[in-house]
């Protein structure tokens, strides 16, 4: 089994309306993955989705190498916080998790005191949760999601209205639950430069299409600071460029090379193309931010 | 399903509501007690009202709008029977009032605070949710029918001493197992509002209205169009109604009487549940 959990052609139709539309993601076993897309791009809906919270229109998804209705039994290993946290205000931390408990038939000793220990809520099990802060009312969402040791933890925008202490504190969490025990994460956020501190792999969605899947190497190079290089040759300038021991290149396009080492020779780069006789149309040091590049995918800050 | 009987009880017994709903039931059953005796003394200085209220006790059978209890004449200067105070008082609806209340709060509460949406994708058949809620509720319905019953038993016993008596313990039990099913077949149509409307105000809303008898003159228009189509027909729609049943099932009533009453409350439990659970199955968790 290659992946933990595929989406194939995922699809949600609200009337006319396709909220989520032929989505298909890719999630391997000990993925953080990121969902990225801004408020009402469908990452809630393919989250509902491939919880059982919502049946898809057309698509299915394959969980645990099983799809469709096999999937059933199989949703019992996996954990959700969608949307705001889903507690009862009037009764205790350690209360809200015990109902969760009950309902899976959870009955190790210790369990809600190690669960409440995970999220940084030891001393807070008794306290009724409408006395807790947003980000305590977060960590606690997320406790319910871990509730019966699922393999895979689906957490929609768990760093919404969290201050910066409390992302840290979130992110540090996950961090551990992925690398400690293994849990598969899928995380949504239209925050990709928090998202990009954690997640191991991105699904970028806009509109309810999946514009690009990629791996944090694959963004982090797409990304990183680099010289753009316009030229007419392309297969000449890399000869050239390998002559002068660049071998850090990307060719984009069939006029485009991008040079990721000796950021600072592109004058260098421009005669030693000139003496080869390589035409040089156009030569810059370029360096996207994460948020730019989003942008850039979703069709500009105007989408924003 | 056992495990999520196990969550929703639990729950029940950590609910506000619940308690409030047991407190208040003590607090009706106390204030029904007072009213009837109110009623007796108000009889005992106007006798002449005595041929009024016997009247409206035997000959009349139409309901009023609104909630009341009335004392029976008999009771001025005779004994006073504990099955017949505690059938004047569940009949008022002051016991449906509660349960209303109750399984609106309880059975929306899941919904209006997202809680349903950390359980249900666990659960394929996410029609077993309304059933857990349900045996929730039936729980709740008899602890609260067996503390109004013996709230009502013991004010009176503190009320009128020696002139209050049990009287027959097995028609006793008749007339609270027949009001019990009502009872219970009110709160699973209110269940069913909760999942169908999502909203415990219209629920709740919809269910007070047969309490207080707000639906008597729709009956009455559905019989006089049923007469005017088939007059020879005794038609009348409130004998298939909870909220009817509820107030002609007495502990005096006939078998028929109560046959029927446990009929029409199995039928509404079976329907309301059945409907609440494939509206859950179907329908996508918001």
């Amino acid at each position: 089994m290659e992946y933990l959990l595929t989406t194939n052609s995922l699809t949600k139709q609200y009337g006319r309306h396709k909220a989520v539309n032929g989505v298909s993601l890719h999630v391997r076993q000990g993925d953080i993955y990121g969902l990225i897309g801004r408020n009402g791009a469908g990452k809630t809906t393919i989250l509902k989705m491939i919880s059982g919270l919502a049946a898809p229109t057309a698509g299915d998804f394959t969980l645990f190498g099983e799809t469709g209705k096999h999937t059933a039994p199989y949703l019992s290993r996996v954990g959700t916080l969608i949307e705001t946290p889903g507690v009862y205000p009037n009764m205790s931390a350690a209360e809200n998790l015990k109902i969760k408990c009950l309902s899976l038939g959870v009955r190790q000793k210790g369990v809600i005191d190690e669960l409440l220990q995970t999220v940084g809520l030891a001393g807070a099990g008794n306290k009724k949760v409408k006395n807790f802060s947003l980000g305590m009312k977060q960590r606690l969402g997320i406790a319910l999601a871990l509730v019966g040791d699922p393999d895979l933890v689906i957490l929609d925008e768990p760093i919404n209205g969290l201050d910066p202490q409390g992302i840290a504190e979130v992110r540090e969490t996950l961090f551990k639950l992925n690398k400690e025990r293994n849990i598969t994460l899928i995380i949504s956020s239209h925050i990709l430069e928090e998202l990009s501190k954690i997640a191991t792999r991105y699904g970028i969605i806009h509109d309810g299409v999946l514009l690009q899947e990629l791996s944090r190497e694959e963004l982090l190079a797409k990304c990183s600071e680099r010289i753009e290089l316009k030229t007419s040759d392309t297969r000449k300038a890399c000869t050239v460029l390998e002559g002068m021991g660049i071998t850090d290149y990307k060719v984009v396009d069939a006029s485009t090379i991008h040079i990721f080492e000796r950021l600072n020779d592109s004058g260098e780069i421009t005669m030693k193309l000139a003496e080869n006789q390589v035409k040089t149309m156009g030569i810059a040091v370029k360096n996207e931010a994460l948020e730019d590049y989003y942008l850039n995918l979703t069709g500009g800050a105007a989408n924003v | 399903m056992f495990n999520l009987i196990k969550m929703d009880v639990y729950r029940m017994f950590h609910s506000v509501s619940t308690w409030v709903t047991l407190a208040f039931a003590v607090v009706l059953a106390v204030f029904s007690i007072f009213m009837i005796n109110t009623d007796i003394q108000s009889i005992a200085a106007e006798p002449q009202r005595a041929e009024q209220v016997q009247g409206e006790i035997t000959g009349n059978e139409d309901r009023q709008i609104g909630m009341s209890v009335s004392a029976n004449p008999e009771w001025v200067s005779g004994d006073i029977e504990a099955g017949a105070i505690i059938s004047t008082a569940v009949k008022s609806g002051i016991l449906l009032l509660l349960c209303t209340i109750f399984t609106a709060v309880f059975v929306n509460a899941e919904q209006k605070n997202g809680y349903i949406k950390n359980i249900a994708g666990q659960f394929p058949n996410r029609g077993v949710l309304a059933l857990s809620k349900l045996i929730a509720v039936a729980l709740q319905v008899l602890l609260m029918l067996i503390i109004f019953t013996l709230v009502t038993a013991l004010s009176g016993l503190i009320l009128w001493g020696g002139r209050f008596y049990l009287g027959s313990v097995p028609a006793l039990f008749k007339f609270l197992g027949t009001q019990y099913l009502l009872h219970l077949g009110f709160s699973a149509l209110i269940l069913f509002l909760c999942v169908l409307t999502r909203s415990s105000a219209f629920s709740m809303v919809a269910g007070l209205l047969p309490c207080f008898g707000v639906l008597v003159p729709f009956y009455s228009i559905i019989n006089k169009v049923v007469y005017d189509i088939r007059p020879g027909w005794h038609f009348d729609i409130s004998r298939y109604m909870l909220d009817g049943n509820i107030s002609m099932a007495g502990i005096g009533a006939s078998s028929g009487v109560l046959l029927r009453a446990v009929l029409v409350g199995c039928v509404f439990i079976l329907l309301s549940t059945v409907l609440a659970m494939l509206i859950l199955k179907k329908r996508d968790v918001r």
